[in-house]
Parts: C-alpha cells; structure tokens; sequence
C-alpha cells in the first residue's frame, strides 16, 4: 500500500498509488503513444525510459516503446500535461488533473478546438470529418440523392485531437478555429537524410510530412504540431525540431522556466523568465507605493 | 625488577579445610616439589584463602625473599584476585604468582588418592616452570572520556540517554531518521493500560531535547567507529534536511508545496508533501525537505517553499555532514523493522486495500478508523497472526524462526479497541497460540474472551480477495473442521527482524550477530546488555523481540552499565596481550588479517598493536610466520615450560587439554563442582584461547611424555569453531609428518554448562590413546631433536 504499484501489460502501463483518502492513478497507453518523448524530455526525475523505434528499409517497422520506473515517479502529472497524443493521463481521486498543477506550480497548456456549429452549411460537404487524420470528428448528417443536407452535429473527441488545424484549413466555410499549444519550425539536414527512407513520415501524427516526388522530404508547417515525434525516430538524427511557442495558463513557477528549457527553445524560456521578473518587479513597486 | 635475576620460587599448598587433603597428600607434594629447581620454600595450610593463610605468603615472601609465587588451591577464577592483592600488598607485583588448580580440576574430580597426588604433582611442576618465567606486568591505564554515544533514537536509546544524562555526563544521542521516537511513536495506545502511547512518549521527546547534557543528532548514521574502550573515536555523517534552525514550525511551507507522496509514518495511508514533518510532536521541531520527492534537481528548480518561509529557514543548499565524537561508551538501541508481508504469497498483501497490517493498523485507528476500501464503518475483522513468524526457515526458505512476542497481545489490544469505538464490530483472532505472559496481560486476554472478541485457533492457509470483502481460509483446530469466511478487514501480524543497518553496524563496532540477526548479548542470563566488546551495550528490541516495557528495562540497564563504566574515570586494560618483537617482523601484514578486533595495524610501515583493543587471544602469535609475536602472561617460554614441566613425569599415557581460560576452563571447573569424574591422565592448561596452540606446542608435548592432546574451545570466540577447525586439519597433517597418529588429537567447542561434552571428549581421547598405546620412544627422540 505504501510505495507505488505499477502494472504493466501490452496496451497500457498502471502506475497508482493508494492511499486511505487519496488515490492517484497514471496510465499510459501505448497503443496511443508514438514515442515522441517529449514527456521523457520533460520528466524532472527522469523516471520515463524509452526504447527506441524499429526502422527498416526506411520503413517504420514498429514504434518506440516507452516505460516508467516507478521508483522514481512521484506522479507529479507533468508527463500528462505535455503529452501531445493524450497517450499519457493522470487522475487524483478519479478527477483528471495532473497533481503538480495546484499552488499554480506548474501551468495547463492551452489548446481549443471550437466549432461554430451555425456556421457550418450543406456547402461544406464535411471536408473537416474527412481531413482529420487522427479520425477526431465525428458529423451527424442529413442527406438527400448523397448531398449533405442538414449537419445535425458535430462532434471532436478532444481525446483524440492533436489540434493539427487540417480541419481548420480544409473548412471552406471557417467555422473552426483551433489554438495549438506549441508553435515550432522543423529543419532537415538533407545531407543527411537518406534516399528512400520515410520513417517520418510514418510517424507524423498529423501527416504533416511529405515526400517529394524529386526525392527528399518537406514538413507542411500549416500542419506540424511540433510534437518532435520525427525527430525522436530519425535513423539518421537528420532531423531538429524546435519549440518557438508555448501557450499555457499563467503561473509563477520557476518549476515551469526550468522545465520549459528541457524542451523548449531557450528563447522561449528567455522569454519567459523575462516576463516573470517584470512581474516581480512591478508588483514589488507596487508595494512601495505610498499611502495617501 | 624483581622478576630480573634467580627466580626465588615460593610454593603455597592449601589443602582446603579436607576438600584438597583428603584425596590429596600433602606431605608427598612438599617432599617433592622442594627439590624443584629454584624452590626456595614450600609450605602448606589449611585454607590459603583466609587471613591466616594469605598472612603466611605475605610473610613467606618478605622472609625468604620470594619474586615468585605458586599457588596449589582451588581455581583461579574463585580466588586469582584475592591472592593478587596480597602478593601487591608487600611488594610483589601481582603477575608473578601462578596458581594450580588442585581442587576442581583434581580432588574433586578424582577418588584415587595416589594418581590424584602425582597429578597435583604434575600440575605443581607444570606451575613452577612457568612462574620460572613470569615477567611483571602493568596494566594499561586509559582515562575514559566523559561522554557516551547513543546510536538509536527510539524509546530505548530516548531512555538511555535521560539516564545517563540525568546522573551529569554529556550524551550525543544519534538517530537515522528525521525525527527521535521511533515505532513507538506510531502506535495508538500500548498493552495492558491502553495508555495512549504518543501521551507518554511525547514528554521524554522534550526532555532529551531540552535537556542540556543531551544532544539530539538527526538525519545522522554512525560510519566508522575507531579508538579502543574508554576512547571511542566514531565518524557521524549527517544528511542534510534542507532546513534549518531558524525553522518556527508555523507550517506555512507545506500547503504550497506542489508534490504530494505518502507519508513513511503512517506506512503510506496519508499523504504528505515533499516538505513535512513526520508527525506533530517530531524532534527536533524543524521541517525536513526529502529530496527523491521534491522536484528540485540540478537542473529542475522550485523555490515554492523557499518563498513562504518567513524566518528564511528553507536551504536548498544545505550539504551533508561528518561528526567527529569521542566518546568513552556506547549503547547501541537501534530497534526492529517488521518483516515484508509480501514474502508470503498467499495472503496476497498489496492487491487490495483491506489487507493491511498491524501497524498500519494502530495508524488507521490513530487517522480516523474505517474500511480503507469505502471509507465506511467496520463490521468484520480478522487478525490474522504469526505472519512470518515462527517459521522454520529452512523448509520454506521465508520469514524468521523466532516468535515476534508482541503479535498475541497487539491483535487483542487492537480487538478491544475497535469494539471500543465501534460496538457492534465482530474482531476475529485467528492464532497458534496466545501469548500472554506478563503482569496483567492474562487478565487482558481473558477480558478480550468474555468481550466478544472471537479466537479461532489455526494458522491461515491462503487469504482471497473478492468481490465485497476479502476471504480467509483457515483451520479451526479446535472444532476440527475448515473454515471460509469473508471480512471487512484483515490485520496481518508481522514478524520482527532487527533494523537494516544492524549487519553494518556490527561490522563497524565489532559486535556480533546471533543467527537470527539480532545483536548478541555476551551472555544470555548473566551479561544480558553485554557487548563482546568492552564499553559497548546493547539494549532494546535490537537484542531480539520484545514489548515496550522490556525495552526500557534494558536500556535502563544499558545505562547503568555505562555509567559505571565511564564513572570508573579510568580504565584498566589488561596488560596480557600481544607484542611485537620488531628485530624480527617484517611487515608481512599476517597478524593485520587474522586479528578478529582489529588490533593491529599497519602505521607507518610499522606493525603496531593497540594496547588497548587487543583481547589477548593469541590468534596472531601462530600466524606470525617469523615467530615476530610473542603473548604477555602467556609467553612462549611460559608456555613451553608448563607444557614440559606437566608433561613429564611417570604417570602414562598422558593426555594434555588445552582449554579456553574463558569458556571451556570454566566448563571443566563446573564439572568439579559437580563432582564428575574423569580419568586423572588427563591434565588441563590454560590459555586465552586455543588459537594460541600450534604445532611447536604441541610437538613439545609428545616430546615431553604426553600421548594425546585435546583442545576444547569456547562458544563465542573470537578463535571461532571454523578456525578451529581449519587448525585441527592442519596440526593433523603436520603431526603425521613427524610420525604421530593424528587420531591422538581431538577438538571441539562447547558452552559453559556442557561440562559434560568436555568429559566424553576426555573419555574417548583416553579410550583411543589406550589401543593406541604410547608414543614410541624413539618418536619422541626425533622429535625433540627437531624441536632444538
């Protein structure tokens, strides 16, 4: 009952820890999770272990596969909340939060996805259901001689969104918007890109890879999500991902600056801390500020 | 120096008020030994011991100008002391008188007053030639420091150091945990008084912190542990606990902290924060941030502590520690641990909340009792006890042999406290037997009977989760028929081992362990506090399973011993120990390795032996391989020249027993007590230990007349029965080399009370020697040619 149990099995990990009045819960799918290790980046007691990905012929032949040592997780939740699949969730007391989030230590990241229902017509042939490509909307439609109708509902499985934005760019109408958490640019080193070898894009959650009919490979950026799942499988390590913008709930936490570094580009952390101290300074003035 | 020049040997023969002089003439012994060579007197009385007989020595010593003193009495673990003073009092010092034991070891134990007389003889002559070479001696005199170490902060160490503090001495008093307290800080309330136990412990919690000749070391285990009795020199290493002194504990820090882990006081039933306190009355009052919990690294930061701390308490930076004490005595009370439950499979602890055990068990009833899985109220409640106890480890290969002694009365605590707080509980004890057996606790028992708590008396097969409770299956004994039933709650009964650390610990100290791991008492009955080592002291359930008030019986006891220890100011330590003889060492480093106390070192490309950690056993004095070790009060010249003066005479065939003056000397002494007999072939030597024998001895014995040899070690050596043993093999080939059947050359171990181990060992070493025959006495010629 003291330490916590972990259970492991093919299609998820258990880690819990039971107490008299508390329960916290941590499971890992692994059916969900591709490997992008950003929670193994993140991880500020490095209990995630990752095994890396099977390649061949260029070919992703089986995905890396993720394990947590339980002597070392203290279930702060923090891999959940970075987790850009939702492969990785975390419960106290079957409420889904990530423990570290109280006492503002550390920050939700902000991602929407917002359908404007009455937007939505029968010109619009569902071109949203049809692009997204984790299958993350489900319509309900009228039809009639096979034309679409009436939509009457939309729905996104935010379990399942990526918030890749393919729906927002396929809507001829503009009924959705979406607000990703990172915003980062990838480069490819094309010397050492190899001919022939897709494992990236076998692995890009969103699609957002292409390979170009001359040969190589190009990341659509209107659809990279900047998750790092490429970079992570590279065979050849041809690959670099960098964050350039985070969007979280606001925070005064020198946990989050010192995390955001781990994955993050350090502009952002930059950034950040310079806002932090401004913040303290400011509020400092104001508590100088005579009394009339 | 009187013991320079002729020796002048004066002989004193008691003949014991008729215990010596009725199977031992007198007369025949003086016309004898007066002719041994440098003989001056011998004279008899008739007891040596009264103020008579000591004014004879006195006397003898100052008229005849005596520098040695033979002594034929009783042994000399009844009067060495008393005849020692008296030689001092007029001069003499006290290492130059040898006595003989004519009594225990001869009258009592032999009826033939002529073979008893030529063995007194024997042993008289044996005496003679050793007093020969007798050598004064001083003891080593060490000032003790003033301070005693206690190592170990529950209620034994918490007592022992309030009571050694109380009487004016300085006491560190180290534990390894964050707080002092201990298990027994944990409990609800304690058997038979159902006191509350927190109530009577928190206020010795704030003696021994306030207390001004106390201080309390936290968060600090012992590393390494030097010097010798009396002059203790112990390296401490302190962890850090990331907080200081400045600490209020206002508590502002906890509710900030964003980390949440469960809390090792309450066996993980409550949460705590990475910062925290153990528990409310924690000592000393100051937080502890524990670091594999809290976020921070080297390269993760969180200051969320830090910045509510008012009184800047909160030092991220603190690093660990090394104390450097010296002390003159330490106590060491560093409790038990309980065994882990998991070890046996088959009552699957871990899968389901409702199996707990005892002591998460008092923790429920301190947080709040309920049914861990719903949070609602108890109806059923098995205890289920001897949870790897009692357990014979070699069939199962799991849990400990031993009985953990608190199980029985804790489940029946436990039972009439529930039904305290909830009437209409149904507590069920499933036992072996119900050990109830101090002062009130049958009454206890028998009141839980007539109080509805039912006892069923079988061990538990397999316990089973299920759908709404959980399953334990057993035997009722008693009703002879299998019983099923489903409850709310099982309370596992855990086995008691010592504290993880012990193993360590006695290596650092130079203790030892009993098989069950626990620490060892030096005796059983007698020293039951006892180190094996001088200054040290045991106490508490480190000794092995015990209650509450047994554990402050003997750390009051561990105190008492201390204080009369360091309370002495001065300690003697005996000046019968090894030496170097330099010309003829060469730093091999052999005697390093084989000395069980570590008494000798290599410093400075020198081998020196502490004075005062040596035991004098002699160990090292065979393993020299250049004869560069020679044993003070046990010399080679001593020792040769008793083995030869026994040796000799008449009397075949001879056996020579060479007994640890501890152990086995004292065994064959309680034999005489006893009135035994044994045949009066075999004459007995003393020495500190048979590691002292090699093969030199023992071939200077077959040339001198003897026939066979016996040499019979004590229990808790530090010459062990493997030693022995390894010893045994090698003199056996070495005394075939010199064409001596090894069959004549016997060993074994043995305790005090086995006298009689010691006269069937006699017995067959005679019967043996007797188809043997003697040696031949052209064997002897060779060897003794050899020998020159």
């Amino acid at each position: 009952m003291e330490a916590i149990s972990k259970r492991s099995r093919i299609g998820e990990i258990r880690l819990e820890r039971r107490m008299l009045k508390r329960y916290d819960l941590l499971i890992l799918k692994r059916n969900v999770c591709n490997g992008c290790s950003l929670c193994i980046e993140i991880c500020p007691k490095n209990a995630i272990i990752i095994k890396p990905a099977v390649a061949n012929e260029g070919s992703l032949v089986r995905l890396p596969t993720l394990d947590i040592d339980e002597g070392k997780c203290i279930l702060c939740g923090i891999c959940a909340i970075i987790c850009p699949l939702n492969a990785l969730k975390t419960w106290v007391n079957n409420e889904k939060i990530a423990m570290f989030t109280q006492n503002e230590a550390f920050p939700y990241l902000i991602k929407k996805i917002s359908i404007d229902k009455n937007l939505c017509g029968p010109d619009c042939e569902i071109k949203c259901e049809e692009s997204c490509p984790r299958d993350a909307i489900k319509t309900i439609v009228e039809r009639q001689n096979g034309q679409v109708k009436r939509i009457s509902d939309i729905q996104v499985d935010e379990d399942l969104c990526i918030y890749c934005r393919a729906c927002e760019y396929a809507c001829p109408i503009g009924s959705i918007t979406i607000k990703r958490p990172f915003e980062g640019f990838v480069k490819i080193d094309s010397d050492k890109c190899p001919e022939r070898c897709h494992v990236c894009v076998d692995v890009c959650p969103s699609d957002a890879i292409k390979i170009l009919k001359e040969g190589g490979i190009e990341v659509d950026k209107k659809l990279c999500v900047a998750c790092k799942s490429c970079q992570t499988v590279c065979p050849e390590r041809a690959i670099s991902v960098s964050i350039e913008q985070v969007s979280h709930t606001p925070v005064k936490s020198s946990t989050w600056i010192t995390l955001l570094q781990r994955f993050a580009s350090s502009k952002v952390a930059m950034k950040e801390m310079a806002t932090k101290s401004t913040a303290k300074r400011s509020s400092r003035i104001q508590t100088l500020q005579p009394t009339t | 120096m009187k013991s320079e020049g002729t020796p002048r040997i004066g002989i004193y023969v008691c003949n014991c008020g008729g215990n010596i002089s009725a199977t031992i003439d007198a007369k025949r012994i003086t016309d004898t030994a007066k002719n041994f060579e440098y003989v001056e007197i011998v004279e008899t009385n008739d007891y040596l011991c009264s103020t008579i007989g000591q004014e004879l020595i006195k006397t003898g010593i100052k008229e005849h100008n005596l520098n040695r003193i033979v002594i034929a009495s009783c042994t000399p673990r009844m009067h060495l002391e008393t005849f020692r003073r008296a030689v001092s009092s007029v001069g003499l010092n006290p290492y130059l008188l040898e006595i003989a034991n004519i009594r225990e070891q001869c009258s009592w134990v032999h009826n033939e007053v002529d073979s008893a007389t030529t063995k007194a003889t024997d042993l008289i002559r044996g005496a003679v030639n050793r007093a020969r070479h007798l050598e004064e001696l001083w003891p080593n005199k060490v000032p003790i420091k003033q301070k005693v170490l206690v190592i170990g902060g529950g209620i034994a160490g918490i007592q022992a150091a309030l009571d050694v503090a109380d009487q004016g001495y300085q006491v560190f008093l180290i534990e390894r945990s964050a707080t002092i307290g201990g298990h027994m800080a944990q409990l609800s309330k304690t058997y038979p008084t159902l006191d509350c136990s927190l109530c009577i412990l928190a206020p010795k919690l704030v003696s021994a912190e306030q207390h001004p000749n106390i201080k309390v070391i936290t968060m600090a285990e012992p590393m390494k542990i030097g010097g010798s009795p009396g002059d203790y020199k112990v390296s401490v290493k302190v962890k850090p606990r990331y907080v200081t002194e400045k600490c209020t504990r206002c508590g502002e820090c906890e509710p900030v902290c964003p980390t949440i882990v469960s809390k090792e006081f309450d066996l993980g039933l409550i949460p705590r924060r990475a910062i925290y306190q153990p528990f409310a009355q924690s000592t000393p009052p100051i937080y502890t941030i524990d670091m594999d919990s809290c976020i921070r690294s080297k390269e993760v930061s969180c200051d969320k502590c830090f910045q509510v701390c008012n009184p800047k308490a909160v030092d991220f930076d603190m690093q660990p520690k090394t104390l450097e004490l010296e002390v003159g005595s330490i106590i060491v009370a560093t409790g038990f641990e309980q065994i882990d439950p998991r070890i046996i499979g088959e009552y699957r602890y871990g899968s389901h909340p409702d199996i707990i055990t005892n002591l998460q068990f008092e923790r429920l009833l301190i947080n709040g009792i309920c049914r861990p899985s719903t949070g609602k109220k108890l109806k059923k409640v098995a205890f289920v006890l001897c949870v790897g106890s009692r357990m014979k480890t070699m069939s199962t290969g799991r849990g400990v042999e031993h009985c953990c002694k608190i199980g029985c009365m804790v489940a029946i605590k436990q039972s009439l406290l529930l039904l305290k707080e909830i009437p209409d509980v149904e507590p069920c004890i499933f036992y072996q037997d119900v050990r109830a057996d101090g002062k009130g606790y049958e009454e206890f028992y028998a009141n839980a009977r007539e109080h509805n708590v039912r006892f069923v008396r079988g061990r538990v097969a397999e316990i089973v989760p299920s759908n709404d409770g959980v399953v334990v299956k057993a035997e009722d004994t008693v009703l002879g028929m299998p019983i099923e039933e489903k409850f709310d709650l099982v309370v596992l009964s855990l086995g008691m081992i010592p504290s993880s650390g012990n193993e360590k610990l006695s290596e650092i100290l130079g203790i030892h362990l009993g098989s069950d791991g626990f620490l060892l008492e030096r005796h059983f009955k007698l020293k039951p506090v006892d180190s094996a080592k001088e200054g040290i002291y045991l106490c508490g359930c480190a000794l092995g399973p015990k209650d509450i008030r047994e554990t402050v019986l003997e750390s009051m006891s561990a105190a008492a011993k201390a204080l009369s220890f360091i309370g002495k100011g001065e300690f003697s330590a005996s000046p019968e120990i090894a030496k170097i003889l330099p010309e003829k060492c060469n730093t091999c480093g052999e005697c390093v390795t084989v000395c069980p106390v570590k008494a000798s070192v290599i410093f400075d490309s020198e081998v020196k032996i502490n004075p005062i950690s040596c035991v004098g056993c002699g160990i090292c004095v065979i393993a020299c391989p250049n004869e560069a070790i020679d044993l003070k009060h046990c010399t080679e010249k001593q020792l040769i020249g008793q083995i030869q003066g026994i040796s000799q005479g008449d009397t075949q065939p001879k056996i020579i027993a060479f007994l640890d003056q501890n152990t086995a000397y004292a065994s064959a002494d309680y034999a005489g007590q006893m009135r035994f007999s044994y045949t009066s072939n075999v004459r007995i030597i003393a020495v500190p230990s048979t590691g002292r024998i090699g093969l030199k001895h023992i071939l200077h014995a077959f040339a001198s007349g003897a026939d066979g040899i016996a040499l019979i070690e004590g229990d808790g050596s530090p010459f062990t029965e493997d030693m022995l043993r390894k010893r045994i093999r090698q003199l056996s080939k070495d005394i075939a080399a010199n064409d001596v059947e090894p069959l004549r050359l016997i060993s074994t171990t043995t305790t005090i009370p086995q006298y009689n181990k010691e006269l069937e060992l006699f017995d067959m070493l005679y019967r043996r020697i007797s188809t043997l025959g003697r040696i031949k006495v052209e064997t002897r010629r060779e060897i003794k040619e050899k020998l020159k």
